[in-house]
């Protein structure tokens, strides 16, 4: 009986929890990581554009299809020198600009309306969400149609695009406001210009700029389309017409530069609306 | 203990409800939520309403704000001064907003009704500074814990002086220490201002600290169940739930509550409990 006691007790276990390295260590290591991946963010692009050159350098790839990034940004240089480059972005962004201001505006008014109103988004929605699906360039021939050649249909093309977009998200980002928000006005005695001035509206406000980003990006989309099928200026018509002209380095740059433009367009957007909602967190809306 | 209709032959009821119910949605998709309630709170009394979850005590509170009309009967609250806002509601979420800083919610109450703006920001200020948030009246309230921004919310509903005070579970949300130390914000406040004040909690304990009467409420559709004249005198503190009367006192109120929340989960279990039992 003892023996068998003995042998069936288990044997006894100890664990010990203890720190696998050092805080100094910790924090070399920390550090680390981080560079890392500030390296890996700016060395994997680099390394690819070099690849390129030495691609292009030495005959890997075909020089007039690919030209070396030293050659475009040649052109570049001698675009910009010349004056040339200037008139088709400034042509680019007061299309732009003149179709993301008055689409986003009415979108603006829509979704409130929509948002606010259950009878108008009984009224509208339906039919704007049918719109919505329409393939925005098949539209082209239509506005080309109704507003003649030139700076119109392009403009109404942009506008409509960003009507959408616009629409959609402050119709959205009214309907979600908590019912709670509401109450707590009403319950101040808050009259309607004042709900919406310091409640709705505010409320609503970090969602929009989602929504002006977003739409400033499918805007640019859109007329680098648009002016290539209408346009004699505008980046557009620069990357379409290279192309035709077999001048593929002016076609890189014009790609570059409409990539950037649309960079620094949204980048703008997102610091109004930093500035605009300092109490929501960086880049997540809250409501 | 239970207190019938108790005796108001002197002035009126400062809120009186009569016969009052309320239901949410038509045809068979309606929920009875609310009563039929009789209730009659008296200038300056301090009631607390306690029962089971879904019975009805927010939505009386959203009755007597004048957010929701009632369904059947009718809700009397007697205003006698001129204030533009008699009636302040303290909310369990979303009762300060996170757009506005903290000094802007409190003005806010009182620019929409009116006070000039400089008077405003004064009052604001002081009312910050009677609940110790002198410092914060710059910040957002997000960046605030979840007592300080209750904190705001009180500070907001007594700014503008009310003669009603309505919270609804306005502590449920914070840990025991903070909701202490709310609770004798609260007692303090009150006891010196001495608003009529409705209190919905689920605490009984928070509710024989805080009330004059505790009203028991009853499951789905809410009723009054049981009234209970809570004997504390006042000026109090929270220490009253030290003393023997305030556990006899908490024990009785929670038989009456117990059979309530074991009846709504038998109902909600579709009388599994009840076979078991």
């Amino acid at each position: 009986m003892k023996t068998r006691q003995a042998v069936t007790r288990q044997a006894e276990r100890l664990y010990v929890r203890k720190p696998v390295c050092t805080p100094r260590e910790a924090a070399a290591r920390a550090r680390r990581t981080r560079f890392l991946q500030v390296a890996l963010a700016v060395g994997v692009p680099v390394a690819l554009l070099l690849l390129w050159q030495m691609a292009a350098a030495s005959g890997w790839i075909d020089r007039r299809l690919f030209p070396a990034p030293t050659t475009i940004a040649r052109t570049a240089w001698d675009l910009i020198a010349a004056g040339e480059l200037w008139t088709d972005v400034l042509a680019t962004l007061r299309r732009v600009v003149l179709g993301f201001a008055i689409g986003g505006l009415v979108g603006f008014l829509a979704g409130a309306v929509t948002g606010l109103s259950r009878l108008a988004r009984s009224a509208l929605e339906p039919m704007l969400s049918a719109l919505y699906v329409v393939p925005k360039l098949a539209l082209l021939p239509v506005f080309i149609t109704i507003a003649g050649l030139g700076e119109p249909p392009v403009i109404v093309m942009v506008s409509w695009t960003v009507f959408f977009y616009i629409w959609i998200y402050t119709m959205e980002a009214f309907t979600q406001i908590p019912e709670g928000y509401r109450e707590a006005a009403r319950s101040l005695n808050v009259g309607r210009r004042a709900m919406f001035r310091h409640v709705l509206l505010p409320a609503a406000l970090p969602h929009l700029f989602v929504a002006m980003r977003v739409a400033i990006s499918v805007a640019i989309l859109v007329i680098v389309a648009a002016e290539f099928v209408v346009g004699t200026t505008g980046l557009g018509y620069v990357i379409f017409d290279s192309r035709r002209l077999f001048m593929n380095d002016r076609m890189y740059v014009g790609i570059v530069t409409v990539a950037l433009l649309g960079v620094i367009l949204a980048t703008m957007i997102t610091w109004i609306g930093r500035r605009l909602t300092p109490w929501a967190e960086q880049g997540r809306p809250r409501v | 203990m239970a207190v019938p209709a108790v005796d108001r032959a002197g002035p009126p009821a400062k809120i009186s409800a009569k016969a009052v119910t309320r239901t949410f949605g038509v045809g068979s998709e309606a929920l009875h939520a609310l009563g039929p309630v009789d209730l009659d709170i008296a200038e300056g009394e301090f009631i607390c309403l306690v029962g089971p979850s879904g019975c009805g005590k927010s939505t009386f509170v959203r009755l007597v704000a004048g957010l929701l009309p009632p369904t059947e009967g009718q809700l009397r609250v007697r205003i006698r001064g001129a204030s533009a806002a008699p009636i302040a509601t303290v909310f369990q979420d979303f009762g300060i907003f996170p757009w506005k800083t903290v000094e802007a919610n409190v003005r806010f109450a009182l620019t929409a009704n009116g006070v000039p703006k400089r008077e405003g920001r004064e009052r604001a200020r002081q009312w910050l500074a009677r609940l110790g948030l002198a410092d914060f009246g710059d910040a957002y309230p997000d960046t605030l814990s979840g007592g300080m921004r209750q904190r705001v919310a009180i500070a907001r509903a007594l700014a503008t002086e009310p003669e009603i005070l309505l919270m609804d579970e306005p502590f449920a949300s914070l840990d025991a220490q903070m909701r202490q130390m709310l609770q004798e914000d609260l007692l303090r406040l009150s006891q010196t201002t001495r608003p009529t004040v409705v209190f919905v909690t689920h605490s009984l304990e928070e509710a024989l600290i805080l009330g004059d009467r505790v009203i028991v409420m009853s499951g789905r559709p809410g009723r009054v169940l049981d009234e209970t004249v809570v004997p504390f005198p006042r000026p109090r503190s929270t220490l009253v739930r030290e003393s023997a009367e305030f556990g006899a006192l908490r024990g009785r109120l929670w038989g009456h509550l117990k059979n309530e929340v074991e009846a709504q989960m038998a109902a909600q279990s579709g009388g599994e409990m009840r076979s078991l039992a």
